[in-house]
C-alpha cells in the first residue's frame, strides 16, 4: 500500500512542480509605461514654449526618506556606468527639444516644468496627495493634480511630470497636466538602458506633447 | 440538472452484479486545448485531476472529482490607449481553473482488464484570471457550472490486481464568461491520462 501511496505523491509533485506563473526573466524583459494626462489642459501644449528641469538630480521618495535628502544623483548610481541620473534628465530634455520646446532657467520664467521622481517602495502611495513628500526639494512648484490614481504601490517607478505654469490660476496653483509612469526599477535587468527606452516610450505614446 | 438527477437514480437502483471493483481513486494529468482565444489560446499541459469512484453494478458507477488546470497566453508589447492616457506593456494571461464535479459512468464492457466507458461531469468551476505584466499582476475571479461528457477506459493491469491505468477525452464547457472584460464562457477539449487505483 505504501508503494501504492509513493506512486500518488510522486505524481501529484511531479505536477506541482509545473510553471504556475511568468518567469521573472521574461516579465522583467520591458518596463511598463503609463502616461496620463489632464484633458483640459491639452490644448495648452502648443502653446508652450519653454521649460525648466533639475539639471542632475531626481527627487526620491521612499518611506522614512528624511525629505531634505529626498533626491538622487549620480553619486546614488555608482554601480551603473555612464551614471543613471544624468541621463534620464540629458534623455527627457532631448524628447522635449523634438517637440519644440527649449529649456529656460526658473528665473526666465518658463512655460512649464518637469519634474522627475523615483517613487520607492512607496506602499502608502494610494492617492494622488504623494507630492507634500517632497518636502523641499519640489517646494518651489506646489501644483495641484487634476489625475485620481492609485498605482505602484510597493514597487520603484519612475515618474516624469509635466507641471503647467504658464496657465496657473493663483498663487501656488499649479496644474499638473501631464505624466509617465515607468517600472518596475527593481526587477530590471538593465536598468539604465530600459529606463532610457521606456522615457522614449513615455514620449512616443503622447504625441499631443508638442509646440506644433 | 434534471437529466443527471435521473441518471443518478438509474444508478442507484440498479441491481447489484458483478463489476470493476468496489471503488477507485485516480490521479490524471490533464492536457487542455481551448476552443477560444478570448484570454488564452495555447494548449496547456499544466492541469490534474483527483477523484473517487464508486463502481455500483457491472455497468454503471458515480463519483466525484476535483481538478486544477493552469492555461497561459503571451500578448506582446504594445500600447493601449486608456481614458487620458495610454499603456505600453506586454502582458501574459493566466487563468486558472478549479473545478468540482459529480460524475455519472457508464461502462461499455461488463468484464475483462480493459474497460472502456463514457462519462458525464456536471459541477462547479471557479476561475481566476489573472494578467502579469512587469512586476505587477491585476486578478479577477469567476465562478459558474461546467459540464464535461467523456470518453474514456479503464485498464486493470491484473486480475484482482488493485494498480490500473486510466485515459479519456472529454470536452469542457464552462459558463464563466466576465462580460466587463469582454471574456466568453471558456471549453477546451482535454485529454486525461493518469492512474487508478482499484479497491476491491
Amino acid at each position: 500500500m505504501k508503494s501504492k501511496i509513493l506512486y500518488f505523491v510522486s505524481f501529484a509533485l511531479l505536477l506541482g512542480a509545473c510553471e504556475l506563473q511568468p518567469q521573472s526573466g521574461e516579465l522583467a524583459r520591458d518596463m511598463v509605461v503609463q502616461t496620463q494626462y489632464d484633458e483640459p489642459s491639452l490644448e495648452h501644449f502648443s502653446t508652450y514654449a519653454t521649460f525648466t528641469i533639475w539639471e542632475d538630480t531626481v527627487g526620491w521618495v521612499k518611506r522614512g526618506v528624511d525629505p531634505d535628502d529626498a533626491y538622487l544623483t549620480d553619486s546614488d548610481f555608482t554601480g551603473i556606468p555612464g551614471g543613471y541620473v544624468k541621463p534620464i534628465i540629458s534623455l527627457v530634455k532631448e524628447n522635449l527639444s523634438a517637440r519644440g520646446y527649449n529649456k529656460a532657467a526658473e528665473e526666465e520664467d518658463p512655460d512649464f516644468a518637469v519634474n522627475i521622481v523615483v517613487l520607492e517602495d512607496f506602499s502608502f502611495f494610494q492617492t494622488v496627495n504623494y507630492y507634500p513628500y517632497y518636502g523641499s526639494y519640489y517646494g518651489y512648484y506646489n501644483y495641484y493634480l487634476p489625475v485620481v490614481n492609485t498605482y505602484y504601490s510597493q514597487f520603484a517607478s519612475l515618474v516624469i511630470e509635466i507641471v503647467d505654469i504658464k496657465h496657473a490660476t493663483g498663487n501656488n496653483d499649479y496644474k499638473l497636466v501631464w505624466r509617465a509612469f515607468i517600472g518596475d526599477l527593481y526587477t530590471t535587468f538593465d536598468l539604465r538602458t530600459k529606463t532610457l527606452e521606456a522615457i522614449d516610450q513615455a514620449f512616443d505614446q503622447s504625441p499631443y506633447i508638442s509646440k506644433d | 440538472m434534471r437529466a443527471l438527477a435521473i441518471t443518478f437514480l438509474v444508478l442507484i437502483v440498479a441491481s447489484a452484479q458483478a463489476q470493476i471493483a468496489e471503488s477507485g481513486f485516480h490521479i490524471n494529468w490533464t492536457i487542455s486545448k481551448p476552443s477560444y482565444t478570448d484570454f488564452v489560446s495555447k494548449t496547456s499541459t499544466r492541469g490534474v485531476r483527483f477523484g473517487f469512484t464508486k463502481f455500483i453494478n457491472e455497468k454503471f458507477g458515480a463519483g466525484i472529482e476535483g481538478g486544477f488546470n493552469v492555461l497561459d497566453d503571451y500578448v506582446p508589447r504594445q500600447t493601449y490607449q486608456l481614458e487620458n492616457g495610454a499603456i505600453t506593456t506586454d502582458i501574459f494571461n493566466y487563468m486558472y481553473n478549479y473545478t468540482l464535479m459529480a460524475n455519472g459512468q457508464y461502462y461499455f464492457k461488463k468484464s475483462g482488464l480493459f474497460v472502456p466507458y463514457a462519462a458525464l461531469h456536471a459541477g462547479i468551476i471557479f476561475t481566476e484570471y489573472t494578467q502579469f505584466y512587469n512586476a505587477y499582476s491585476s486578478s479577477n475571479n469567476k465562478t459558474g457550472a461546467v459540464v464535461r461528457p467523456e470518453l474514456g477506459v479503464l485498464y486493470r493491469i491484473q486480475t484482482y490486481g488493485s494498480f490500473g491505468l486510466k485515459a479519456a477525452i472529454g470536452y469542457e464547457y464552462a459558463t464563466n464568461k466576465m462580460e466587463e472584460y469582454d471574456i466568453k464562457n471558456f471549453n477546451a477539449l482535454n485529454v486525461q491520462v493518469g492512474i487508478v487505483l482499484f479497491n476491491n
